[in-house]
């Protein structure tokens, strides 16, 4: 029995020095997954971002950057050194308008003439004994002289200057911490499926314009009245307003203020305010008359 | 295990420590000592396993030599000549005692027939025995490790899971690097009770039938024997 002990401890021991090498853990080589950044939208900021606002000010009048920095920049460290700190090369007009005028003009009185005259004394001192000469510069300046005068290209230094893009070449784009504001005309998928908080606003600040309230009915009063109401795809009522719940029991106000509140909705409509390609969502909705939507 | 020892074992722990050694020696004592039950029952199923298998081999062996000797019509008495120094742990230690029982019955002028028959039986049935109990031992190791490993592993397992939750509940954090070290410990801890436990089913299962087959050989033989020795003593006497 001591042998095969023997053997059995022996083999274990080589299985465990094996599995000490072979599983010892590797480094996690995985890549950290970048945390990516939630915001929680309040219902306000979405309104704002599906909502278009028609007499928003165009973006262009005023103009902000992508992102407007609020409070101490950051610093952006520079990638790479200026090149913007070398003398610049200036190019006043003078130089370099003057010069190829200059050149242009043909100032000198041809030479040609003076030598064909003297071509022509030999030729008619000596006719037989000197041929006329080819030469080459002659007929060039000849040439030269028949061609009409070239008008230089206008060079205006101010022109190019306006074309320049002035801004610096190591602009970086930084995003700051908050965004720009600046309502847009609303997103072109911005349609939320549900009423924009806009469109909400704007019907309730017409109620509270129409809406004359009992007396009774102050800012710290408790009573309400929920009514259904039903559109027609006008925005004008369907039917009258019915109650669904209100205080009635608990005040003797309370009849009185689901008839003011059925009254504000009768004498304002139609609500243009709700839009049309909505209607599915404002078709049937509920109204709660309250002090709430006394108060604005 | 206090809330500052489970922290200081929990979480400086990266994965880089998750070898085999490491798993052992940030375990608690008492899963060590699991630990250390296991490996040492492992290195002695093993031992068992091999040592049987060397007995099976060579009873095989000699079994099958003895029984042609036998069947060849050499004479009882050459073989149990040269078979009695050396009977092995076969059907020839069943002839060797059955033989011996019979030459004591004549050797001592006593010429008891009456009850030789009933002897020889009996001394075959106790050779049986003795076979069967030599080639049977240490089988309930085999048993034992096998039917108990997996529990015995299982308390680790608890023990470490319990080291997770306490490194949990002092931390207050379930994050991988706080959970992952008592799990580990704990799957660590099954995993040896398993090594453990399934060679020592499988051979359990395997030596048993062997030594059920043998046992029926043995009592076949004693049979035959018995037989043979019967007849003899009828015409003798």
């Amino acid at each position: 029995m001591r042998r095969p002990l023997i053997i059995s401890a022996i083999a274990h021991a080589v299985v465990l020095t094996w599995g000490l090498v072979a599983f010892a853990a590797r480094p996690n080589d995985a890549t950290p997954t970048e945390p990516l950044p939630v915001e929680f939208v309040s219902a306000t900021e979405f309104s704002k971002l599906t909502a278009g606002v028609k007499n928003a000010p165009k973006a262009i009048d005023n103009a902000k950057p992508l992102a407007d920095k609020i409070g101490d920049p950051k610093p952006v460290k520079e990638l790479a050194p200026k090149v913007a700190d070398k003398p610049e090369i200036k190019t006043t007009s003078t130089p370099a308008a003057s010069k190829p005028e200059k050149v242009e003009k043909p100032k000198d009185k041809p030479k040609p003439d003076q030598i064909a005259e003297a071509l022509k004394k030999d030729q008619t001192k000596k006719p037989p004994k000197k041929p006329p000469v080819f030469k080459p510069d002659q007929i060039a300046r000849e040439l030269k002289k028949d061609e009409p005068k070239k008008q230089p290209p206008k060079y205006d230094a101010n022109q190019i200057a306006a074309l320049l893009d002035h801004r610096e070449p190591q602009r970086q784009f930084a995003a700051a911490a908050t965004l720009n504001d600046t309502a847009s005309l609303g997103a072109p998928g911005g349609n939320a499926g549900r009423l924009s908080q806009s469109e909400l606003d704007a019907l309730r600040a017409r109620l509270s314009q129409c809406w004359s309230p009992p007396a009774g009915i102050d800012a710290n009063s408790k009573l309400y009245v929920t009514l259904h109401v039903s559109f027609k795809a006008d925005a004008s009522l369907a039917q009258e307003p019915e109650v669904i719940e209100d205080t009635a029991s608990t005040s003797a106000v309370g009849p009185a203020l689901a008839e003011s509140a059925k009254r504000a909705l009768m004498s304002c409509q139609p609500f243009t305010m709700l839009r049309p390609e909505h209607y599915d969502l404002w078709k049937d909705i509920e109204i709660k008359f309250n002090n709430e939507l006394l108060g604005g | 295990m206090n809330a500052a020892d489970i922290t200081t074992s929990a979480l400086p722990l990266t994965s880089s420590d998750l070898s085999m050694f490491h798993l052992f020696w940030q375990a608690h004592w008492l899963v060590k000592t699991v630990m250390t039950g296991l490996m040492v029952c492992s290195v002695w199923v093993w031992a068992i396993a091999i040592d049987k298998t060397l007995l099976f081999r060579r009873i095989r062996k000699s079994g099958q030599g003895f029984e042609q000797a036998f069947w060849s019509g050499q004479s009882l008495e050459e073989l149990y000549a040269s078979l009695a120094a050396k009977p092995g742990h076969s059907s020839g230690a069943l002839f060797v005692a059955a033989m011996r029982e019979w030459k004591r019955s004549f050797e001592g002028h006593a010429r008891s027939f009456a009850g030789l028959q009933m002897r020889i039986e009996k001394v075959m049935n106790v050779a049986i025995a003795r076979e069967v109990e030599h080639m049977e031992r240490w089988l309930l190791v085999l048993a034992t490790v096998g039917s108990a490993g997996p529990f015995i592993g299982l308390f680790g397992t608890i023990w470490g899971i319990m080291t997770s939750f306490q490194s949990i509940a002092a931390s207050k954090n379930t994050s991988l690097a706080v959970v992952a070290p008592g799990i580990a410990e704990a799957l660590f801890a099954t995993a040896i009770g398993l090594i453990a436990a399934i060679p020592a089913t499988i051979f359990y299962n395997k030596f048993i039938t062997e030594v059920n087959r043998q046992a029926q050989h043995l009592e076949g033989f004693a049979d035959e024997f018995t037989a043979i020795l019967s007849r003899q003593i009828d015409e003798r006497g």
